[in-house]
């Protein structure tokens, strides 16, 4: 996938967050999990770096990707118009997104001129980090963004709430049991239906899909 | 197109058209048409629904010819939900062909003795207004499928649903696609009520025999188009951004930014949001496929294609794709998660003729009266069709969130001049409540649009992080989206337009190839700023003054979570945007 460097891992699935799912589906239901990254997924980071540095070295996202394709970026839900001086914490929430239209888009742009139209809801530097409570930070994709990183990530594994997971799957059941052509559970066999009646706690369950296409 | 076509509803012995040449009007189009028209020919003080107001449409600068973009269409009078000077604009297939047959405007004037209703029909060999009450209270799509058995598939109309006839400030103005579909409405100010109050149903439009309208200089203008639809087709929102997800690309943005108004306003995100998003609807429509399912043109001749036709689950045709603000009004606005409701709303307002906005915007301040639950899609559904109906209840919600708000006692109504807001909250985004407070047309997002203000010269002087540096460019967006309306052109294009001088340029060197003129950036600004001078008049003399430039109170007390915010341009700072 060009819009990352191939040499980096996006996720340990050796992490002891949680269980690790994986499914192989028909190809012409991967759109649909696209979803769950516009919910959002949790990724293990090194605290208190850059949004460039998060993005780019730890998650293996091109510069140039970064710099061209995601316009409109969102830290806590603050806009962010500089993403090397914004520095990420843990239980952070970065949302990414492509350039949107109208004016509204246009404002919520990353440095863009009418930034300042937003500056109630602009990221500044000196707003309270949050508290170092865990070791991860909340991605969310959305749109071009989900269109172009979401194959790669989604393949190589995303940590989700289980809840996220649960109800995901609750509600798109019939179109998961004709789509998915085989699961396994940390290496074991498991029918998509079965998942609704597994006890994750509180954990986060590692997601990580396979397409094949339909015969 | 160099005429107008005049339309006396309430000529002795039955309505009479007549038509003149453009005169003082000549180099106006769309929205520089319309306010020019209504401005000078309306009487500031007059009722929307009386003799004295006129319903003009204008096709854009450049409609009816191959110019891309170019099909958009503007409606203008008095507005009986305002009170003050409006235009709506809609895309769909009449404004090509208006421009086709060489007509500049149609103006509706005076209004008929009798309560008769009317339909028109234009082609190249005339105008033929006839009587016919068969149409009463008929939908957009019914009235639709008359005027194709009557005159054929090759036409299009411009229609009031019931709404219209009501003359309910909440309707809107039909206009059909591709597909000869009423689905594309000129939605905001109860621009539908003042069809309806000049009796015409229904005017049909056939082009047969006539050819797009040829440039002064065809290769200047070839080229200049080739150089537009590649700055259009490179740019990642133009480009792909929108013709991927539509304009509802913005919901998870928008919430995210937790900008999204949710149930009435008072929170600034929505727990169900990702059900109803744009990536949600494009995946949806791919999956359930169709005919033009997730990218569609709204009229022939758009590059970027942003729209598209929602089918229900069994592939039974529903609605176009809904829209951003649609699917806020409906969805968010009154928390409703589930896209195929949302749709059958979009499919009822289209059909009665409804503005989806304020449509939305009444329906949740209607729910925070306690007439339904938020959330709650059957009652929403059935709100909308009491409207249909005529009932009492239709009626008052038919006439728009701030009518509702006073009758149903609610202090929390988001208007702006009597308008409902879209789906932007000005506490999150400042700049757009700025825009909302002093734009000439009620509380609109299209007023100040994403049109670069450094790229169209008028570019802010002052320090763009002051309040007053906000005020600036929202005035700047003001000027600069009049002139755009006056093009025809979709608002879409500001996209390329504000990252790619050669684009903007492309444009300016498109509307010179085709007029022959020799237009500058400079005179752009000029346009867009006689423009806004001319509808400010108008409603300083029907009595909107400053003091209406102003946002609801509460925007400037309640926090909006989960930012807790508040709306805090002060009004000294908002009275400065018409200071130009
Ligand atoms: S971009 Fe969308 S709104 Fe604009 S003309 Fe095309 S389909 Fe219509």
């Amino acid at each position: 996938m060009e819009n990352l460097n191939q040499s980096k891992s996006l996720n340990s699935t050796t992490h002891p967050l949680g269980m690790q799912l994986c499914m192989i589906v028909q190809a012409d239901v991967l759109a649909l999990f696209f979803r769950l990254l516009s919910q959002g997924f949790a990724v293990t980071v090194q605290p208190g770096c850059s949004i460039r540095d998060l993005l780019c070295l730890q998650l293996g996202i091109r510069e140039e990707y970064l710099d061209e394709r995601i316009q409109t970026i969102f830290l806590n839900g603050n806009a962010v118009d500089d993403v090397d001086s914004t520095i990420v914490e843990n239980d952070a929430i970065l949302a990414l997104s492509g350039a949107m239209p109208g004016l509204a888009g246009a404002t919520l742009r990353k440095g863009g001129i009418l930034a300042t139209m937003r500056n109630s809801i602009s990221h500044k530097n000196d707003m309270a980090s949050t508290p170092h409570t865990g070791k991860t930070v909340i991605i969310k994709f959305f749109n071009l963004v989900t269109k172009d990183l979401g194959p790669s990530f989604i393949q190589q594994g995303v940590w989700l709430r289980a809840k996220q997971l649960h109800d995901f799957v609750a509600s798109n059941l019939e179109i998961l049991e004709r789509g998915c052509k085989s699961a396994k559970l940390d290496g074991q066999d498991i029918k998509v239906n079965q998942i609704l009646g597994i006890d994750f706690g509180d954990n986060l369950v590692n997601l990580k899909l396979k397409t094949e296409s339909k015969s | 197109m160099d005429k107008i076509l005049r339309i006396n509803m309430g000529a002795d012995g039955g309505p009479e058209a007549k038509v003149d040449s453009l005169g003082d009007y000549a180099g106006f189009g769309g929205r520089g048409l319309t306010s020019a028209i209504v401005a000078k020919e309306v009487p500031p003080t007059c009722h929307p629904l009386s003799e004295d107001n006129k319903l003009v449409i204008a096709p854009g600068l450049l409609s009816g010819s191959t110019a891309a973009m170019s099909g958009r269409i503007s409606v203008g009078c008095k507005s009986p939900l305002t009170g003050g000077i409006k235009e709506a604009n809609a895309g769909g297939q009449p404004s090509q062909m208006l421009g086709r047959l060489g007509y500049a405007a149609i103006v509706l004037e005076g209004k008929p003795k009798e309560n008769n209703l009317y339909k028109v029909f234009i082609n190249k060999d005339g105008v033929d207004i006839k009587e016919d009450n068969n149409l009463c209270m008929l939908g957009n799509y019914d009235l639709v499928d008359k005027m194709k058995a009557e005159y054929g598939e090759k036409i299009a109309c411009i229609s009031i649903g019931q709404a219209g006839e009501m003359k309910l400030a909440g309707a809107s103005i039909a206009f059909t696609d591709m597909e000869l579909r009423p689905t594309r409405h000129a939605g905001r100010g109860g621009v539908g009520a003042v069809m309806g109050s000049k009796g015409v149903k229904v005017i049909v439009v056939d082009d047969a025999g006539m050819k797009a309208r040829s440039p002064a200089d065809p290769d200047k203008f070839r080229e200049a188009n080739k150089e537009f639809v590649a700055g259009l087709k490179k740019h990642p929102v133009s480009g792909e951004g929108l013709p991927t997800y539509g304009t509802n690309v913005l919901t998870n943005v928008i919430n995210e930014a937790g900008a999204y108004p949710t149930k009435n306003f008072q929170l600034g995100q929505f727990d169900g949001c990702e059900k109803i998003s744009g990536e949600t609807q494009a995946e949806t429509e791919n999956t359930r496929g169709g005919e033009g399912s997730a990218t569609h043109g709204c009229h022939r001749g758009c590059i970027i294609r942003c729209s598209g036709t929602f089918y229900d689950k069994d592939g039974n045709y529903v609605t176009k794709q809904v829209e951003y603000e649609t699917v806020w009004a409906h969805g968010g606005n009154c928390g409703i998660d589930d896209l195929d409701a949302i749709a059958q709303i979009d499919r009822l307002d289209d059909d009665y003729g409804l503005d989806t906005i304020e449509m939305g915007a009444t329906i949740a301040v209607a729910m925070e009266a306690g007439l339904a639950e938020f959330g709650d899609a059957q009652a929403a559904i059935n709100m909308v069709k009491e409207v249909g109906k005529g009932s009492h209840l239709g009626r008052i919600l038919g006439s728009g969130a701030a009518v509702t708000g006073k009758v149903l006692g609610v202090a929390r109504v988001p208007v702006v001049k009597g308008q409902a807001m879209p789906a932007y909250d000005p506490r999150g985004i400042q700049g757009i409540g700025v825009t909302y407070a002093t734009s000439t047309m009620g509380a609109d997002h299209t007023a100040g649009y994403a049109v670069s203000s450094n790229i169209m010269g008028v570019g802010g002087k002052t320090d763009p992080l002051s309040p007053e540096g906000q005020v600036e460019l929202s005035r700047n967006l003001q000027i600069a989206t009049a002139a755009v309306d006056a093009t025809g052109m979709c608002l879409f294009i500001a996209f390329p337009l504000l990252d790619q001088p050669e684009t903007f340029q492309a444009l300016i060197d498109l509307i010179n190839a085709f007029s022959g003129a020799n237009l500058t950036a400079d005179d752009v600004t000029e346009l867009g700023k006689s423009i806004l001078k001319k509808e400010r008049e108008f409603n300083l003399q029907a009595g909107l003054t400053a003091q209406h430039d102003r946002l609801p109170d509460y925007f400037q007390k309640e926090q909006l979570p989960p930012h807790n915010i508040t709306f805090k341009v002060t009004n000294e700072e908002l009275d400065q945007v018409h200071n130009f």
